[in-house]
């Protein structure tokens, strides 16, 4: 569950998290970690999406919220 | 661009005619096969009790009302009509209702807008009739189609990715509350990415034999059924944090944001994670703290992350189908309305 790692020292590493926006590859490699140029893209378009325009982090409740009664 | 009879799944303006029109036609079938298999009024008023088709209003918002317009669309997309598909499409139906009310006995609890009763006997007794239902929807398709050796190749692929389905769902059950990540995955792949497969592959299939096309069609449909998925826990992770319920202990330590967080800690952090765990089956006195440990732990990230996965997925499974029609467009609204949330 690579992804889920690397999800995880997205959110509580910062110097992880900075180097991955420069440079994802030796980011990644340091930590002993790999997972491919499309899991990449999906990353950064969820951290996209995770990030508010004030540039705080969304949490969970926030998006369940949106997806309440979407059946 | 046309305008689909879809808007965003879950608005509440959506048009309902096409479903409307589509249990119409499915009742007058299924009603038809009831009779000629000669089984009592007082039992088929029980089969009809728990099918969404003969109630005086539909309630769109219904997850089984709104995904059984797939094998039709996936039918349209491909070059045909809607109701081509009107045999696959109620199979699907009466399947998807079946493993509903299965689930509900294991769950012990009746979903909503059910009308059966609570005995488990009969939940199961009702599950069986409309398992049998649909083989007879089946058979009354392989009769009807001009096509005898690949309208049972259809039929054989439909079984087998229900068959997957209950693999799934054996899993699912075995795994009690030693279950993983990588299992859930693994579980959603199997339970519900295959059976929405199975609803766009064998509903394309009834107009095309190209073995490309359909695997478009089924890609899409497996990727479809695993973001389904991921947004009924993301409902159930809103139930959990904003209401009074307490979670039934095994569904609740299987949730997905629960398993992500579960696999990422380690250490002191995983062993507190997993005490107050512990400690939310007695009380609810903790809930803020295992929702602060979640969100701390990167779950909203990684559950976006494959949000998007499975959108892109699917949508990237249409693009080499070449016919642009209403019902492809249809489907890549579906995806598109998923992800248009705004946060």
């Amino acid at each position: 569950m690579t992804l889920a790692q690397v999800v995880y020292h997205l959110s509580n590493d910062s110097d992880f998290a900075t180097q991955m926006r420069t440079d994802p590859e030796t980011a990644l490699a340091e930590k002993g970690l790999t997972i491919s140029k499309e899991e990449q893209a999906f990353l950064s378009n969820g951290l996209t999406r995770s990030t508010r325009a004030d540039g705080s982090k969304i949490s969970m409740n926030d998006i369940a919220s949106l997806y309440v009664g979407w059946r | 661009m046309i305008s689909p009879h879809f808007t965003l799944v879950g608005d509440k303006a959506t048009k309902s005619s096409d479903i409307e029109d589509l249990f119409s036609r499915l009742l007058t079938i299924i009603e038809y096969l009831w009779k000629r298999s000669d089984v009592s009024s007082e039992f088929q008023n029980c089969l009809r009790q728990a099918l969404p088709l003969n109630k005086t209003k539909i309630d769109i918002d219904k997850s089984s009302n709104r995904w059984v317009l797939l094998p039709g669309l996936c039918c349209s997309a491909a070059g045909g009509i809607n109701s081509e598909a009107d045999y696959i499409a109620g199979a699907w139906l009466a399947f998807y209702i079946a493993a509903h009310i299965m689930d509900s006995v294991q769950d012990k609890h009746i979903p909503e807008g059910l009308d059966i009763s609570k005995d488990p006997s009969h939940m199961l007794n009702i599950a069986s009739g409309l398992f049998f239902t649909a083989e007879l929807l089946l058979d009354e398709f392989i009769s009807k189609y001009h096509n005898q050796v690949w309208g049972a190749e259809i039929i054989r692929n439909f079984h087998t990715g229900l068959m997957n389905m209950c693999q799934g769902q054996y899993l699912d059950v075995r795994s009690g509350v030693d279950s993983s990540l990588q299992s859930f995955w693994q579980i959603s792949k199997l339970k519900s990415g295959m059976f929405f497969a199975t609803a766009c592959k064998s509903g394309a299939a009834v107009v095309s034999q190209d073995e490309g096309q359909l695997a478009c069609y089924y890609q899409f449909g497996y990727n479809l059924g695993i973001l389904i998925q991921v947004l009924d826990e993301l409902e159930d992770w809103y139930k959990f944090s904003e209401t009074d319920k307490r979670a039934s202990g095994n569904s609740f330590n299987k949730s997905l944001p629960i398993l992500y967080t579960k696999t990422v800690l380690q250490g002191d952090h995983k062993n507190d994670f997993e005490q107050e765990l512990s400690n939310f089956c007695q009380s609810l006195d903790n809930r803020d703290d295992i929702v602060r440990m979640v969100d701390q732990s990167g779950a909203a990230l990684y559950i976006l992350t494959e949000i998007e996965r499975y959108s892109q997925l699917a949508l990237k499974a249409l693009e080499p189908l070449i016919e642009k029609n209403l019902a492809k467009s249809t489907l890549v609204f579906l995806i598109e309305g998923l992800l248009d949330k705004n946060i």
